[in-house]
C-alpha cells in the first residue's frame, strides 16, 4: 500500500511540477491576437495584397532580430527581467512589391501594446508603449497616452483611443462581407506622431475591428486627411512573386583551387534605423539554394533566406510559419519549412508564405524537389509530392513502416528509405511501386542520374550500390563510422563517416583511397570539397590528391558546422552565425 | 486402457515454445520476504505501461500536441507524456538502488554510485532563473546533493540488514522528491521568460543514461535465435509425441517430416539459383568465410570434450550455457560505456558547478575515443580472447555447455572484429550458415539412408539440424509481424526480445545466495527490464530509432553473436549426438525409417 501510494504521489507530483508556459497575458484583449503561425491576407484600397505572418514568443526570442536600438529601448524600459519575461505578438508583413516591415506587440496588464516597428522605410519605437487594445477590451473603455515614437524623443506621439462595438458586417473592398466569427470588437484611435525639432506632425484617425484570433482585419481612417485602409481577404493560395535567386558562377569542372574570401556574419539590412549583424544562434544542416543560403534559427521559429556575395550574407527575409521550424530547403523557386505541427508551408522569393499543408506525421527529413513540386516523407513513412502552386498532395503513398531520411527524387523515380530497413522506389509521377529492396537502415544515399547508380550508406556499416532501373545491388563495402556524406563524381564514389573517407570505384566498389574521417563532403566538378575538423580541403575524388586546403578553426563545444556548395561557393556555416566562404576556381 | 489424449499438436508446440518456458522463466514468488510482492507489482505495471507507449506511441503522437528541439538534431516528442517517461525512469533507479543495498559490496559499489552522479546530473539541470549558466546554487542543486547524501548513508547503514518492502518506498520517495524539485524548479522558472525546459531535460536525462540498457538490448537481440532453436525442437519433439513412442506410426511420421524439411531446405536453398542462373554473388562470397567460422566452432566442440573428457552437452546444455552466460557476456561486450556514461555525468555535474567548459571538450574527445569502432572492435576482440580462456578454464573444470557456447561467441566475436581491424574483409553471413548447415546435414541423411541406418532417433536429429538451419536463414521473421505493427524492424526487434526475456528470462530470481540475496535479484532483473522497455518507449514516443540510442543496433549484434553461437552450437549437439551414435551402432537401434 505504500509503495503504491509513493508510486502515485510522485506521478502526480510530477505532473504537477511540470509547467510547460506561463499563463497568457493580456487580459480579454488576448483573444483578439492571432495565434502562433496564423496568416492572414489583406488588401488597401490601391489593391496591394499584403501577406501577414503572426508569431508568439516570450522574451528574447522575440526581439533577437530586431535592431539594437529596439532591444536597448526595450530593455530601459522593462529592464532585464521584463524583457525576458515578456510576452509578444509579431507581425511580419509583407506586400506585393516585396516592401517588409514588423510590428512587435506585447500583451501584458495594459493589453495589447504596440512597441515597435522596423525594417521598412519607417521605424518607430514607442516608449511607453503604445496601447492599441485594453485588457478589458470592452466597449466604453477609453485611454490616452503619450511618450517618445522614437528613442531620445526624435519623434513623439499622443494618442487617444476607445473599443467601440461592431454594428453591421464588414466588407472588404469587392463587397465581400468579412466573417466574425467569434466576435469582433472596434477601436477608433487618434494617434499624432510628431518631430519636435521642427514641429511636423502626423496625424492618423483610424477605426479598426480587432476579430477573435485573426487581429485586426478590417480598418478605415485617414493619414492626414488622405483615406486609408485595409480589408482582410480569403484566398486560400498565391502565385509566387519576385524573381527566384539568380544564376550564380558554377564551380569549374576540373577545380584548381579555393580562394578564401573574408571571414564574415550575417546581415541584415534595415533602410530606416541601418545594417546590423544578426544576433543568433542557427540549427543545422544548412540548405543551399543557387547563391543563397535557407537557415533556421537555433529555436526553430524562424526561416531566414540569406543572399551570398563575395562581401558576406544579407538577410532576405526570414518567415515564421509557426511552431518549431524542423526542416528546411529550396525546392524550385520555393523555399519550404516543415513544423513540429505537423506542417509544410512554402514560401516565395519575396518571403511570402504562399501556403502551408497538414500532414499525417512531422517531416523531420529535408523536403526535396521533383521537378518544382515538392517530396515529403513523414514519420509515419507517407510519402507526398505536393503540389508547388496550392501544397495539394498530387499522390501519397504509405511506405507501410517509419520513413528514415529524405527522399531521394532523381529522374522519374523517387527513393525512400524506411525504418523495416527498406528502400523503394516510386515513380515520382503516380506514386507507384516500381521496385523495392532490402538495403538495412540507410543513414545516407547519393545519386547518379548519368550512370543510373544509387550509391548508399547503412547503419550496419554497409556501402550498397543500387542500380536505379531495377533496384538489383551492383556491389557492397564495408564503411567503419557514422557514415556522414557521399559525393557520386567523376566515376567514383567518396563516403565519407565519422571515422573514415573511403573513395570507392563506382563501377565495382574497388577501393580507390582512403582518408581520415571528416564532417561532411560536398560535390565540386570532378572534385569534392571535404569538411575536416580543423580544415577544408579540394580533393580529386578519383586519386585523393589534395589539390588545395584551407585552415579553419576547430568548433568549439556545442557549436555545429556545416558545409553547403552554391554556385562556385564553398560556404561553412557555424551554429553562431560565422561564415566562411571560398570560391572553387 | 489410457483414457488421456495426447494434446492437438499445435497446443503442444504452442506449449513447448511459449507456455514451457514461460511458465518456468517467469518472475514468481520462491519464497519473497514480505512487501516485494507489491515492488514487484509495481513494476510490472511500469513495465507494461512502457510496453503500452511503445505500442501506442503513433497514436499518442497523433493524438497530442508535439514539442520539438532542435540544434545539432532533431527531437520531437509528444509533451504530456513526458512526466510518465520520467516516472518510469524514477522506479527503474530506485528498483537499481534498493538492490544495491543487499547484494555485494563491489556491485553495491556501482550501482550506488551511478544512482548518486545520475540524482546529480538531474539537480544540475536545474540551472537557474534564467539558464544563463554559470554556477548558481538553486533549489534542485541543493536537493540533489542532500538526495546523494542521503542514498550514500542509507546504503551504508542498511548493507548488513536483511531486506525490507520499505527500504523501496524510502528510495523511490528520495529519489522522486529531488527529481522534482530540480525539474519542477527549472520549468517554473523557465516557463515564464517562454522557455519549456522539461522535453530538453528528459531528453537530456535519456541520452546521459540510456546507454545502460544497451546491455540488456544485447542480450535482447538474441531471443529471437533462443524462440528459433525452441520452435525447431518443439516442431520435432511434437511429430514424436503426436506418434507415440510405441506407434507404429512414429517412424512414418517421422519420415514425412523429414522430407518435407528436406525438401524445403533444398528449395530455399536451390531454387533461386535455379531461377537466377546460379548462386547470389553475395552468398558465394559469404561461403568461405561461413564455412571456415563454422570449423572453428565445430573443432573446439570436440577439443574441449577431450580436454574435459566427457561428451559435450546437448541442445538442452547449449541453452542451459547460453542462459547462464548472456547477461555477462553482454555486460563483458559493452565494458566502456558504463565508464563512459560516469565520466560524462561526472563532468556535467561538474560543470554544472563552476568547472571549466575546455575540461568538458576534452571528457567529450575522451568518450568519442572510447566510443569509436576501432576502440570498440579492439576491446570486443579482448572480451573474445577471454571467453575462449574462460571456456577452457570451465571445460578442465569439467562443466558442460558453457564452455561450448563461451567458446563459440569467443571466436565469433574475433571473426567479427580481428578482420575489420586489420584491414581484411572476411565475409560470412547467416544465409550461407543456413546452407551449409542445410548441405552437411542432407550429406549426412544420404549417408545414412544409402547405408540403410536412418533410425528414429537419427530421423528427429537430422529434422531438428535441417529446421534450426532454416532458422539461422530465417530467424529474424519471427519479429517481423511486430515489426509490421510498430512499422520499424528495429524496434520489434529489440521489443521482442525485451518482453521475452521479461517473461521467461527470470531464472537467476529464483535463486538466492549470501552475496546476492533473492529480493536483490528480482529488483535488479525488474530495473533492468524496466528501464531497458523505458528507453525504448522514448525512441519509440520520438519516433526516432536514434533516440536516445539506437537499441537495435546492440539488439542485432546480440543476434549476430550470440544468437549465432547458440544456434550454432545447438547444430553442432546435433550432429555430435549422431556422430556418437553412429560411431557406436553397428546396427539401427530404432525402427528404420529407410526401410
Amino acid at each position: 500500500m505504500v509503495v503504491s501510494i509513493t508510486a502515485l504521489a510522485l506521478a502526480i507530483g510530477l505532473v504537477v511540477v511540470d509547467v510547460p508556459e506561463a499563463p497568457v497575458e493580456g487580459g480579454a484583449a488576448a483573444r483578439y491576437v492571432p495565434l502562433d503561425g496564423h496568416r492572414t491576407l489583406t488588401t488597401r484600397g490601391d489593391g496591394v495584397i499584403t501577406v501577414t505572418e503572426h508569431s508568439r514568443t516570450v522574451g528574447l526570442d522575440g526581439v533577437f532580430d530586431a535592431p539594437a536600438s529596439i532591444v536597448n529601448a526595450m530593455f530601459g524600459q522593462w529592464g532585464d527581467r521584463g524583457v525576458r519575461e515578456a510576452q509578444l505578438w509579431r507581425a511580419s508583413r509583407t506586400e506585393d512589391g516585396g516592401a517588409r516591415t514588423v510590428d512587435l506587440y506585447r500583451l501584458s496588464e495594459l493589453g495589447v501594446s504596440q512597441i515597435a516597428t522596423w525594417g521598412g522605410e519607417l521605424g518607430f519605437v514607442f516608449e511607453p508603449e503604445l496601447v492599441l487594445l485594453s485588457s478589458t477590451a470592452t466597449p466604453g473603455d477609453s485611454w490616452s497616452s503619450q511618450g517618445d515614437a522614437l528613442p531620445g524623443g526624435v519623434l513623439t506621439y499622443t494618442a487617444a483611443m476607445s473599443v467601440v462595438p461592431v454594428t453591421g458586417a464588414l466588407l472588404d473592398y469587392d463587397g465581400v462581407e468579412i466573417s466574425q466569427q467569434g466576435g469582433c470588437v472596434g477601436v477608433q484611435a487618434t494617434v499624432v506622431i510628431t518631430d519636435p525639432s521642427d514641429g511636423a506632425s502626423t496625424t492618423l484617425e483610424e477605426s479598426t475591428a480587432w476579430c477573435a484570433g485573426r487581429g485586426p482585419v478590417w480598418s478605415t481612417g485617414s493619414i492626414d486627411g488622405e483615406s486609408a485602409g485595409l480589408a482582410e481577404l480569403t484566398i486560400r493560395s498565391l502565385e509566387p512573386l519576385g524573381e527566384p535567386v539568380g544564376e550564380a558562377a558554377s564551380v569549374p569542372k576540373r577545380p584548381a583551387a579555393l580562394v578564401a574570401l573574408p571571414e564574415t556574419t550575417l546581415q541584415v539590412a534595415d533602410g530606416f534605423f541601418g545594417d546590423y549583424i544578426a544576433i543568433g544562434q542557427y540549427s543545422l544542416p544548412v540548405s543551399a539554394a543557387v547563391s543563397d543560403l535557407v537557415l533556421v534559427d537555433d529555436r526553430g521559429d524562424s526561416l531566414e533566406s540569406w543572399a551570398l556575395d563575395d562581401s558576406g550574407a544579407t538577410r532576405r527575409w526570414s518567415g515564421r510559419p509557426g511552431g518549431t521550424v524542423v526542416s528546411a530547403a529550396a525546392v524550385g523557386d520555393l523555399t519550404l519549412a516543415t513544423t513540429d505541427r505537423r506542417q509544410v508551408a512554402a514560401y516565395d522569393a519575396l518571403g511570402r508564405r504562399l501556403w502551408s499543408t497538414t500532414t499525417d506525421e512531422v517531416v523531420v527529413a529535408t523536403p526535396a524537389g521533383a521537378g518544382a513540386d515538392p517530396v515529403v516523407v513523414t514519420r509515419a513513412g507517407n510519402v507526398l509530392r505536393l503540389d508547388a502552386r496550392t501544397g495539394a498532395p498530387l499522390w501519397s503513398v504509405s511506405l507501410g513502416a517509419d520513413g528514415r531520411g529524405a527522399p531521394v527524387p532523381v529522374g522519374d523515380i523517387v527513393l525512400a528509405a524506411d525504418e523495416r530497413e527498406r528502400l523503394s522506389a516510386l515513380d515520382a509521377d503516380s506514386g507507384d511501386l516500381l521496385w523495392r529492396i532490402d538495403a538495412g537502415l540507410v543513414d545516407v544515399i547519393s545519386v547518379s542520374q548519368a550512370e543510373s547508380l544509387a550509391v548508399l550508406a547503412a547503419e550496419s556499416g554497409t556501402v550498397l550500390a543500387v542500380s536505379l532501373a531495377d533496384g538489383e545491388v551492383l556491389w557492397r563495402s564495408a564503411l567503419p563510422g557514422l557514415a556522414r556524406s557521399i559525393v557520386n563524381s567523376a566515376g567514383a564514389v567518396l563516403v565519407v563517416s565519422n571515422e573514415v573517407m573511403l573513395a570507392l570505384d563506382s563501377d565495382t566498389g574497388a577501393v580507390l583511397w582512403r582518408g581520415v574521417g571528416a564532417q561532411a563532403a560536398a560535390s565540386a566538378g570532378e572534385a569534392v570539397v571535404v569538411l575536416l575538423d580543423n580544415e577544408v580541403q579540394l580533393r580529386d575524388i578519383a586519386t585523393g590528391f589534395v589539390i588545395d586546403r584551407a585552415p579553419v578553426q576547430p568548433s568549439s563545444p556545442g557549436v555545429w558546422r556545416s558545409i553547403a556548395i552554391t554556385g562556385a561557393t564553398v560556404v561553412v556555416v557555424d551554429s553562431t552565425g560565422v561564415l566562411r566562404m571560398w570560391e572553387v576556381q | 486402457m489410457s483414457t488421456e489424449r495426447t494434446p492437438p499438436a499445435i497446443v503442444s508446440f504452442f506449449t513447448g515454445i511459449v507456455i514451457r518456458p514461460i511458465r518456468e522463466g517467469r518472475v514468481r514468488d520462491t519464497g519473497w520476504p514480505t512487501g516485494l510482492l507489491p515492488i514487484v507489482v509495481l513494476a510490472s505495471v511500469a513495465f507494461v505501461l512502457a510496453i503500452s507507449l511503445i505500442l501506442g506511441g503513433p497514436v499518442i503522437r497523433a493524438g497530442s500536441s508535439l514539442t520539438a528541439s532542435v540544434g545539432g538534431g532533431v527531437l520531437t516528442l509528444p509533451r504530456f507524456i513526458l512526466p510518465t517517461v520520467l516516472w518510469l525512469v524514477i522506479i527503474a533507479l530506485a528498483l537499481m538502488q534498493t538492490s544495491a543495498l543487499h547484494v555485494r559490496r563491489s556491485l553495491s559499489v556501482i550501482l550506488t554510485v551511478m544512482t548518486v552522479l545520475v540524482v546529480l546530473f538531474i539537480g544540475a539541470l536545474d540551472l537557474g532563473a534564467d539558464g544563463a549558466g554559470g554556477f548558481r546554487l538553486t533549489a534542485g542543486k541543493v536537493a540533489s546533493v542532500i538526495a546523494a547524501i542521503a542514498l550514500i548513508a542509507f546504503t551504508v547503514v542498511r548493507r548488513r540488514s536483511r531486506f525490507a518492502w520499505w527500504e523501496f518506498a524510502a528510495v523511490f520517495a528520495l529519489l522522486g522528491v529531488s527529481v522534482a524539485i530540480a525539474i519542477g524548479g527549472s520549468a517554473a522558472q523557465s516557463a515564464v521568460f517562454g522557455i519549456d525546459v522539461v522535453p530538453t531535460a528528459v531528453a537530456i536525462i535519456m541520452t546521459a543514461i540510456g546507454q545502460l540498457a544497451v546491455p540488456a538490448a544485447l542480450a535482447a537481440g538474441v531471443v529471437v535465435a533462443q524462440v528459433a532453436v525452441t520452435a525447431s525442437r518443439s516442431a520435432v519433439a511434437v511429430t514424436g509425441r503426436r506418434a507415440g513412442s510405441t506407434s507404429t506410426r512414429l517412424p512414418l511420421l517421422l519420415g514425412a517430416l523429414l522430407i518435407v524439411v528436406a525438401v524445403w531446405r533444398v528449395a530455399d536453398v536451390a531454387l533461386p539459383a535455379l531461377l537466377e542462373g546460379g548462386l547470389d554473388s553475395e552468398l558465394l562470397a559469404a561461403l568461405p568465410g561461413s564455412a571456415a567460422l563454422l570449423v572453428l566452432v565445430v573443432a573446439p566442440w570436440w577439443g574441449l570434450s577431450a580436454m574435459r573428457g566427457t561428451p559435450g552437452p546437448d541442445v538442452d546444455g547449449v541453452e542451459a550455457g547460453l542462459e547462464r552466460v548472456a547477461i555477462p557476456v553482454a555486460i563483458g561486450l559493452t565494458i566502456t560505456i558504463a565508464p563512459i556514461v560516469m565520466l560524462l555525468l561526472s563532468i556535467q555535474i561538474a560543470a554544472s558547478w563552476g568547472l571549466p567548459p575546455s575540461i568538458h571538450s576534452l571528457t567529450i574527445s575522451v568518450a568519442g575515443v572510447l566510443g569509436s569502432s576501432t576502440v570498440v572492435a579492439i576491446n570486443r576482440s579482448i572480451i573474445g580472447a577471454v571467453l575462449i580462456v574462460i571456456a577452457l578454464v570451465l571445460a578442465r573444470r569439467g562443466s558442460r555447455g558453457a564452455p561450448e557456447i563461451l567458446a563459440a561467441i569467443g571466436l565469433l566475436a574475433l571473426a567479427s572484429t580481428i578482420p575489420s581491424l586489420v584491414g581484411v574483409a572476411v565475409p560470412w553471413s547467416s544465409d550461407a550458415l543456413a546452407m551449409l548447415i542445410a548441405a552437411a546435414t542432407l550429406t549426412a541423411l544420404v549417408v545414412l539412408l544409402v547405408r540403410r541406418r536412418l533410425d528414429e532417433s537419427r530421423a528427429a536429429l537430422l529434422a531438428t539440424s535441417l529446421v534450426l538451419s532454416a532458422a539461422m536463414a530465417w530467424r529474424e521473421v519471427i519479429a517481423d509481424p511486430l515489426s509490421i505493427v510498430i512499422g520499424s524492424s528495429g524496434i520489434a526487434l529489440v521489443l521482442f526480445g525485451f518482453v521475452w526475456g521479461f517473461v521467461t528470462e527470470a531464472k537467476p530470481t529464483h535463486g538466492d545466495s549470501l552475496e546476492y540475496p533473492r529480493p536483490a535479484r528480482v529488483l535488479l532483473f525488474l530495473a533492468n527490464a524496466v528501464f531497458g522497455v523505458t528507453v525504448l518507449a522514448f525512441g519509440v514516443l520520438a519516433r526516432d530509432l536514434d533516440v536516445p540510442l539506437n537499441l537495435d543496433s546492440f539488439a542485432q549484434f546480440g543476434d549476430q553473436l550470440l544468437g549465432t553461437a547458440l544456434i550454432l552450437g545447438a547444430v553442432v549437439a546435433l550432429w555430435s549426438a549422431l556422430a556418437v551414435r553412429s560411431s557406436v551402432d553397428s546396427v539401427p537401434e530404432g525402427r528404420s525409417v529407410a526401410s
